[in-house]
């Protein structure tokens, strides 16, 4: 318990921590939400200034961080510009999207790696380890972004899925069951796009520390006492192969969430992504604020839930 | 418990035994070898001379190219699956770092009662038990039990392979180089510790080393290996008064040179 308060301390100073730098960079950055007006020959400097005073624009930089971390207490982190209302409620609505796609990303990629990086492992040296490896290497390299476009293309020639949003229009009026096959059916390309561009990474993990986990001693050891090998995989390789792969899966959520938000843009996802590129487009500062928080508590999230997943399963953290 | 074989059968007999991991490199040159019950055998020799795939085609670990071992004088390859699970409980080996073959997730009683479930001897309880009496016969305290192994000393977990090894009653205990990272207390006492098993048990060993003048304390004969070959084999007292080998002698030396002038 103590350690999991520890690990929940160093989540929270980690975020304030990315806080502050967001709001310096995005300080940093040239213009604000009323620049483009600046443009337009209509609306008098004075004008301009009224404005940014109003939502407070001028204030010196702490100020308005003070503000927004209250803001943030609140639930609303902050006021968006574009939409004129609290950044909370939208980011809420969003996260839905990029939570589900990410999840069931997430959940494929790992029932299908963890398998097959242990059948990788047990193939060490034949051809067929080496035939994998290539496809692999393939996969690897190909970009998520050409992906998403040649599935939108074949999506678009061959009608059998459709080519963007999360639901069909006519969604009102379809019975519950109806209604999920019509959100698998419109996940199910953005859902392969994430996992095809995370599977070679995640597979050739856990080849590696299953490798490294039959090489060891104890290993051969339990081999000498005739060990099947069923049992040698469940109750000595896999638990030692594990640590590793706790570690990756926190790291995997961070990982496939910022994919998403590209993927999400592209596929016309209704998540994150969109928001966040619109919101950038906009100067929206306080949305932009907002998904990059959104994006930084998922991501510290997953590892925090990785950590007190391996301090539950490795005696030796608990002892230390 | 009683010989099917009778006395003259040796338990381990091995007949022109070769071993080649690449093409034209042999790591063993037809070995001959053979080792009567109750015996201990000091198998030395420098590094890379092949004492260890010695080691491991006695325990299945490796193939052999040609040649034959028998254990109480039955072919080890040519058995059948359940045979072989039931031989690999007779020879037992005890790794160059013993530490590292206990499993780090394990406590002490897991890791003793392990080998007793991967052969389906007795339940839960009776497996755990015989953990405790084997950790006593070894000198570890019992209230270890429940400890993790890496939270173990050196040569407690010395104490402890050694425990996991005597849990399946082995006729054969090989030890490959197993003190070679103890002090020389832990040594003596590892080495009191098998001279007592010994005695009350009957187990034959093999002791693997590069360093004659700690198994010469131990074995009754020696055999020295040089190349993949064994180039001399006699009683200890016999080989140390009278070394006929050149490599012999140089171990002799070198085991000489580490004592006191």
């Amino acid at each position: 318990m103590k350690y999991a308060a520890q690990r929940l301390v160093h989540a929270v100073f980690l975020l304030l921590g990315v806080s502050v730098l967001s709001f310096l960079f995005a300080d940093l950055a040239p213009g604000d939400f009323f620049s483009e007006l600046r443009l337009d020959p209509r609306v008098s400097a004075d004008t301009v200034a009224g404005l940014r005073a109003q939502y407070g624009l001028d204030r010196p930089l702490p100020v308005r961080y003070a503000a927004w971390l209250g803001s943030v207490a609140q639930g609303n982190f902050g006021y968006s510009l574009a939409y004129r209302g609290p950044v909370g409620p939208l980011l809420r609505q969003r996260m839905r999207g990029t939570l589900l796609l990410t999840a069931t990303a997430t959940c494929v990629a790992w029932l299908l790696a963890v398998p097959l990086g242990i059948w990788n492992a047990t193939q060490r040296g034949t051809w067929r380890d080496g035939f994998f490896k290539f496809v692999l290497g393939l996969l690897l390299s190909i970009p998520d972004l050409l992906l998403a476009i040649v599935f939108l293309v074949l999506a678009v020639q061959s009608g059998w899925f459709p080519a963007g949003g999360m639901q069909s229009l006519d969604l009102s009026s379809l019975s519950p069951v109806e209604r999920l096959r019509d959100v698998v059916w419109h996940m199910a390309l953005p859902v392969a796009v994430l996992v095809i561009g995370m599977l070679p990474i995640l597979v050739r993990h856990v080849r590696a520390s299953m490798v490294e986990a039959m090489n060891a001693p104890f290993a051969l050891s339990a081999r000498a006492h005739g060990i099947p090998r069923l049992r040698l995989l469940f109750r000595h390789l896999l638990p030692a192969a594990l640590n590793p792969l706790i570690s990756l899966f926190g790291f995997s959520l961070g990982t496939l969430l910022s994919a998403s938000l590209l993927i999400e843009v592209i596929m016309g996802w209704p998540g994150l992504g969109p928001l966040f590129l619109d919101a950038i487009m906009a100067r929206d500062f306080a949305l932009v604020l907002g998904v990059v928080m959104m994006s930084t508590i998922f991501l510290v999230a997953g590892n925090l839930a990785a950590d007190l997943l391996l301090y539950r399963m490795d005696p030796r953290i608990r002892v230390r | 418990m009683f010989n099917e074989e009778g006395p003259g059968e040796p338990l381990l007999s091995i007949r022109g035994l070769c071993k080649n991991f690449s093409p034209g490199a042999a790591a063993l040159d037809s070995v001959n070898l053979q080792l009567d019950r109750g015996r201990t055998l000091g198998l030395v020799g420098p590094s890379g001379s092949g004492k260890s795939t010695l080691a491991r085609c006695v325990t299945f670990f490796e193939k052999p190219t040609a040649g034959e071992i028998l254990f109480e004088g039955r072919a080890l390859w040519s058995l059948g699956n359940r045979e072989r699970l039931r031989t690999r409980a007779c020879i037992q080996l005890i790794f160059q770092e013993p530490a590292a073959s206990l499993n780090p997730r394990f406590t002490a009683a897991e890791i003793i009662a392990e080998p007793l479930a991967i052969q389906n001897r007795g339940n839960r309880a009776t497996r755990l038990e015989r953990a405790c009496r084997l950790m006593e016969t070894v000198g570890l305290p019992p209230g270890a039990a429940a400890k993790p192994a890496p939270q173990f000393s050196g040569g407690e977990r010395q104490r402890l392979a050694i425990a996991r090894a005597l849990a399946l009653d082995p006729k054969l205990l090989i030890l490959d180089e197993s003190f070679s990272g103890l002090d020389l207390t832990l040594q003596a006492q590892i080495t009191a510790l098998l001279k007592d098993l010994r005695k009350r048990l009957g187990v034959t060993y093999i002791l693997i080393s590069h360093d004659l003048a700690l198994v010469a304390g131990l074995a009754d004969e020696i055999a020295v290996m040089d190349h993949g070959r064994i180039v001399e084999h006699a009683d200890t007292a016999q080989l140390l008064a009278h070394p006929q080998h050149p490599r012999t002698r140089e171990l002799i030396d070198a085991a000489m040179a580490l004592e006191l002038p």
